[in-house]
């Protein structure tokens, strides 16, 4: 198999190659950039929350930085960071591909990633500022300038950003569908894939059909800002100043469905890549498969099939048919079953294993945690009756920051150094790492098992001043200041880790080929992986993706004396 | 492998263990819910006593768990990279997923249903009925008076000083209607069925005590069911994003003998008459 | 796709069929993707439907023409396939583009971007569903326009074409027989 010539210019080279990985790290590194940005917006947020009678912000700024840092941190950061950076970066080389399948639209999925975030970055400065309707932008809200002023243009370019954002990760999603399907290296059937591109298989599949409902949602709603329309603007919507709307009965709740159709599955679509990477580490460095390969991946698909099903539980007290939430609240907790065997796997993997505790295990181990903490939270809001008390509370925000901020986190950070030394070639510093790794886990646990307690104590999310109400518990209150200084500390903390990775970029120790003795394709190939992969043929697969045996690793690519395993 | 690695292992199990016994006090030690005070709060509360208590033993196991594996598997030669037959694993990992299941599904049908059900089963002829009126950034209550009929409201005779709902004076239920702003009062022990309206964008009605929370839809009538079962003051807050005063978008729910309540609606004018032509 | 390619079993398929048959997945997955769009807008379309301020319109003549002008189009491009002349494709090019002329038509005809847009929240849906259509269907001309000029064999322009005349008609049946 030829592939195409290696690029020479510096244009073609770096900023608009076809190269996965190139491309693969521009994701990282605008994923790594905007995450600088809402994580400011964090910052600024706790200030708020923590000292309100300094009103460091006006409250109209507040929702902008709620709004925006919920978008930027989902989309901007998350999917793009770990589903588009590191799924251009593995999938490939983890198929035993010399490429996406489509490189051109690889190249323009990034290129229409970019002007996506200048738009929502350049939001924040226009008339009105950036949206302020929260980041699932519900009507009327978020449709008419008279209920907020982030209404008005701020909110236009945030659907148009969004619009392009599901533009390109359409096509990414595409990219990896196809890739993935067809573009297999001779003997890689599809139970010899790493579970990581298992998972990146079914957030694409999920990516391809959840999107669309958010764009349908997206073009109806514009059209009831711009051209007059009723789709979700109900009638009779009286604002002081302007009286009585014109509009006829639309229905608000309409929207509501049309977007968390698409937002409980992108949960997922963040999550399962998450849990991926989390298993191709601990298969490395606790150097035995993982426990129940099989079941994994039907549990995956059984997680793609439910999250279909199951958005209306972000909708209990939303006021739809009582009888429909029932219906939610017991498909979501049926969540818990492909959840739980991923879980117990997970855990199951470490039996009998020979752990090496090198800091991308730490962040794997990590993952586990934070991602049983995360789930079993998730029962508290399944169930419709207690999500009665804790729907919109500080309990949800815990939760949700637990589940795809605090596991996709994690796996983000555990990623990078694991695969550092394949696409830069040289390991990141171990001590740093560690410290890293310290400097996040403790005070990223701590925040986010502390908001739960204060949804507990009833403290509703999205208050500019929370000191507004008397009846929360006073010890809830009080932790305040406190989830504000470990915010602080945790965003401190990155410093080492940009640290490492700059100085390892160039000083950190010379990698070899395969330098944690792992047995999936990426590590067959150089370190850096030239254009095309392999510098030769690309390899054949013999074996399953993870054989440790008690008396040695086999790659995927080493040829089985007795013909196939 | 080196002495380094397995001192990082065994950081990381205690800190798994220490976390394990932070979660266990921070959650099972105090009581962080405001004092419930309606009927089926009660029951809202057993489920999350309930998850609380299953949720817990499976965090607590299933940390330990990790936290030994984690140091016992750090050491050398320990694990052996041993793996059970598909079959087997398949079994481990279906029958904790079936344990996960009961556990989720009782909290949710066996415990939660009847709570739910009073929330929103069928409205009964003895509710105390009252109107709940969202708008930015306030709220509005109307007692329907005698008659027990509230009158029509237009949204187009809304004026802010004297008729904030736009009551229409033409329809004789409108006569004896009762509107005041921010305090709801309610009797106790008796059921109320709240008749939930906004004026302009989403709200949440939202008393934490009563373990009440329900989305105000414009353009739509909702309700929502509860009985107060304590007298007292409570703070109504709004749950769902609203705009700029979100978050002071504060009203009191009194809940008081039946007989103050009617002595305090004797006292009341009706709305209608604050209104100018 | 066979369950013999899930298996990748040994010899690989060459590179002019591995491209060919990738173009078939990834073209089938843009679909579904575009299958869901539309079902999006069939749901909100259902349900705004039972609201009390609805008011069917009646189909505008000129929508026949248009239907008739895209089945046409898909006829021609078939027998461009099949004839393997490229000739067709800029036959069919032309015939999408009087389509669109004549969408546009339609919907001025039906009030266009002024008051009727707001008014009428059926009128609503036919504008938003036209112009979705629509700029799929641009797609599909530029990509006849790109196989016309190119030297390379059809390619996934053809499925495409058929399909977006597909969805026209659901979305006519949608809006006004169902």
């Amino acid at each position: 198999m030829s592939h195409s010539h290696e690029p020479t210019t510096f244009l073609s080279k770096y900023v608009f190659s076809f190269d996965h990985k190139v491309i693969g790290i521009q994701y990282l590194i605008t994923a790594l950039f905007m995450a600088v940005i809402g994580g400011l917006l964090a910052l600024t947020i706790r200030y708020q929350l923590a000292w309100p009678s300094e009103n460091v912000v006006s409250a109209e700024s507040y929702l902008s930085l709620v709004t925006m840092h919920g978008t930027i941190m989902v989309f901007f950061v998350i999917s793009m960071g770990l589903v588009s950076g590191f799924g251009n970066l593995l999938i490939p080389l983890h198929v035993g591909a010399r490429d996406m399948a489509y490189p051109f639209l690889n190249m323009l999925s990034y290129w229409v990633m970019v002007p996506a975030c200048l738009l929502m970055i350049g939001s924040f400065f226009v008339e009105g500022g950036a949206a302020a309707a929260g980041w699932t932008a519900y009507p009327p809200l978020s449709a008419l300038k008279d209920a907020v002023p982030g209404s008005g243009m701020g909110q236009t370019l945030w659907l148009l950003a969004m619009a392009l954002f599901i533009v390109s990760f359409t096509m990414g999603s595409l990219n990896y569908l196809t890739t993935i399907l067809n573009e297999r290296t001779r003997g890689m059937s599809m139970m010899k894939l790493p579970l990581l591109t298992w998972t990146f298989l079914i957030s694409a599949i999920i990516g391809i059909l959840a999107f669309p409902a958010l764009t349908a949602a997206a073009v109806m709603l514009l059209f009831d800002r711009h051209a007059g329309t009723s789709f979700f603007l109900p009638a009779g919507m009286y604002f002081e100043g302007t009286g009585v709307l014109p509009n006829m009965g639309g229905t608000p709740l309409l929207f509501q469905h049309l977007f968390w159709f698409l937002g409980h599955p992108e949960v997922y679509v963040l999550v399962l890549p998450a849990l991926g990477i989390t298993f191709e580490i601990i298969a490395a460095f606790g150097r035995r498969s993982p426990f129940g390969y099989r079941t994994t991946v039907y549990s995956l698909l059984c997680v793609a099939f439910l999250s279909m099903i199951v958005w209306g539980h972000h909708m209990f007290t939303s006021g739809m048919d009582p009888r429909i939430g029932e219906y939610f609240s017991i498909v979501t907790v049926m969540i818990t079953v492909p959840f739980s065997v991923i879980g117990l796997n997970l855990i199951g993997s470490l039996w009998q294993a020979r752990i090496r505790a090198e800091t991308p295990m730490l962040f794997a181990l990590g993952v586990i945690s934070a991602m049983g903490m995360g789930g079993l939270g998730g029962l508290y809001l399944g169930t419709a009756t207690s999500d009665m008390y804790f729907h919109d509370s500080y309990f949800v925000v815990g939760h949700f920051h637990l589940t795809i901020g605090t596991v996709t986190f994690l796996a983000l950070f555990g990623g990078i150094y694991h695969w550092f030394p394949k696409f830069i070639g040289r390991k990141t510093n171990e001590l740093l790492g560690k410290t890293h790794f310290w400097l996040t886990i403790i005070p990223m646990f701590a925040m986010f098992l502390l908001m739960h307690l204060q949804g507990m104590g009833g403290i509703h999310r999205r208050y500019y001043d929370v000191t507004q109400y008397s009846y929360p518990n006073a010890s809830a209150m009080a932790l305040m200041p406190w989830i504000s200084y470990l915010a602080f500390a945790l965003f401190a903390g990155q410093l080492v880790f940009a640290f490492n990775v700059i100085w390892s970029i160039f000083r950190g120790e010379k990698s070899s080929e395969n330098p944690w003795g792992a047995t999936t394709l990426e590590w067959t190939a150089p370190s850096p992986a030239p254009h095309g992969n392999w510098p030769d043929k690309v390899p054949v697969v013999h074996r399953d993706p993870y054989d440790y045996g008690s008396d040695g690793v086999w790659a995927q690519n080493v040829e089985n004396a007795e013909g196939q395993a | 492998m080196t002495a380094r690695s397995h001192l990082s292992a065994g950081f990381l199990a205690l800190f798994f263990v220490l976390l394990v016994i932070a979660v266990v006090g921070g959650f099972g030690f105090k009581t962080w819910l405001p004092p419930v005070a309606s009927e089926h709060g009660a029951v809202v509360d057993k489920v999350i006593r309930y998850t609380l208590l299953t949720t817990g033993l499976v965090f607590v196991v299933g940390h330990l768990i990790l936290a030994f594996f984690i140091v016992k598997y750090s050491r050398d030669e320990r694990g052996t990279a041993k793996r059970l037959s598909p079959g087997v694993e398949a079994r481990w990992a279906l029958s904790v997923a079936f344990g996960m299941s009961i556990i989720a599904e009782v909290g949710v049908l066996v415990i939660g249903m009847p709570a739910w059900a009073a929330v929103y089963g069928e409205p009964s002829p003895d509710d105390v009925v009252v109107e709940v009126v969202a708008q930015q950034f306030g709220w509005f209550i109307r007692y329907p008076g005698k008659d027990g009929k509230f009158g029509a409201c237009r949204p187009e005779l809304i004026r802010r000083g004297d008729n904030p709902l736009g009551l229409d004076k033409k329809d004789p239920a409108s006569a004896d209607d009762i509107i005041v702003e921010d305090e709801l009062r309610l009797p106790v022990n008796k059921p109320a069925r709240i008749v939930l309206r906004s004026l302009d964008v989403l709200h949440s009605f939202s008393v934490p005590e009563m373990r009440v929370k329900q989305d105000i839809i414009p353009g739509y009538t909702g309700r929502t069911r509860f009985v107060p079962n304590r007298e007292g003051t409570y703070e109504i807050a709004c749950a769902e994003l609203c705009g700029l005063g979100h978050y002071k978008m504060r009203g009191l729910l009194q809940v008081m003998a039946p007989q103050d309540l009617q002595r305090w609606l004797s006292e009341q004018v009706p709305a209608i008459t604050y209104i100018v032509d | 796709m066979t369950a013999e390619s899930l298996s990748r079993p040994v010899d690989p398929l060459s590179e002019a069929e591995l491209k060919e048959s990738s173009r078939k997945v990834g073209l089938l997955a843009f679909l579904s993707s575009v299958v869901m769009l539309f079902a999006t807008f069939t749901a909100a379309f259902l349900v705004r439907r039972t609201g009390t301020d609805w008011k069917p319109l009646e189909m505008p003549e000129i929508m026949w023409i248009s239907t008739w002008l895209l089945i046409g189009s898909s006829v021609t491009i078939e027998i461009s396939r099949v004839t393997g002349r490229k000739m067709g494709l800029l036959v069919t090019l032309g015939l999408g583009l009087a389509f669109l002329f004549c969408q546009v038509k339609a919907l001025s005809e039906m009030g266009g971007f002024s008051g009727a847009l707001a008014e009428n929240p059926h009128f609503s849906f036919i504008f938003v569903l036209l112009l979705v259509h629509a700029l799929h269907l641009l797609g599909g001309i530029g990509g006849l326009f790109l196989t016309s000029l190119s030297s390379s064999r059809f390619g996934w322009v053809v499925t495409y074409w058929h399909f977006m005349g597909l969805v026209w008609i659901y979305v006519l049946v949608l809006l006004f027989l169902s």
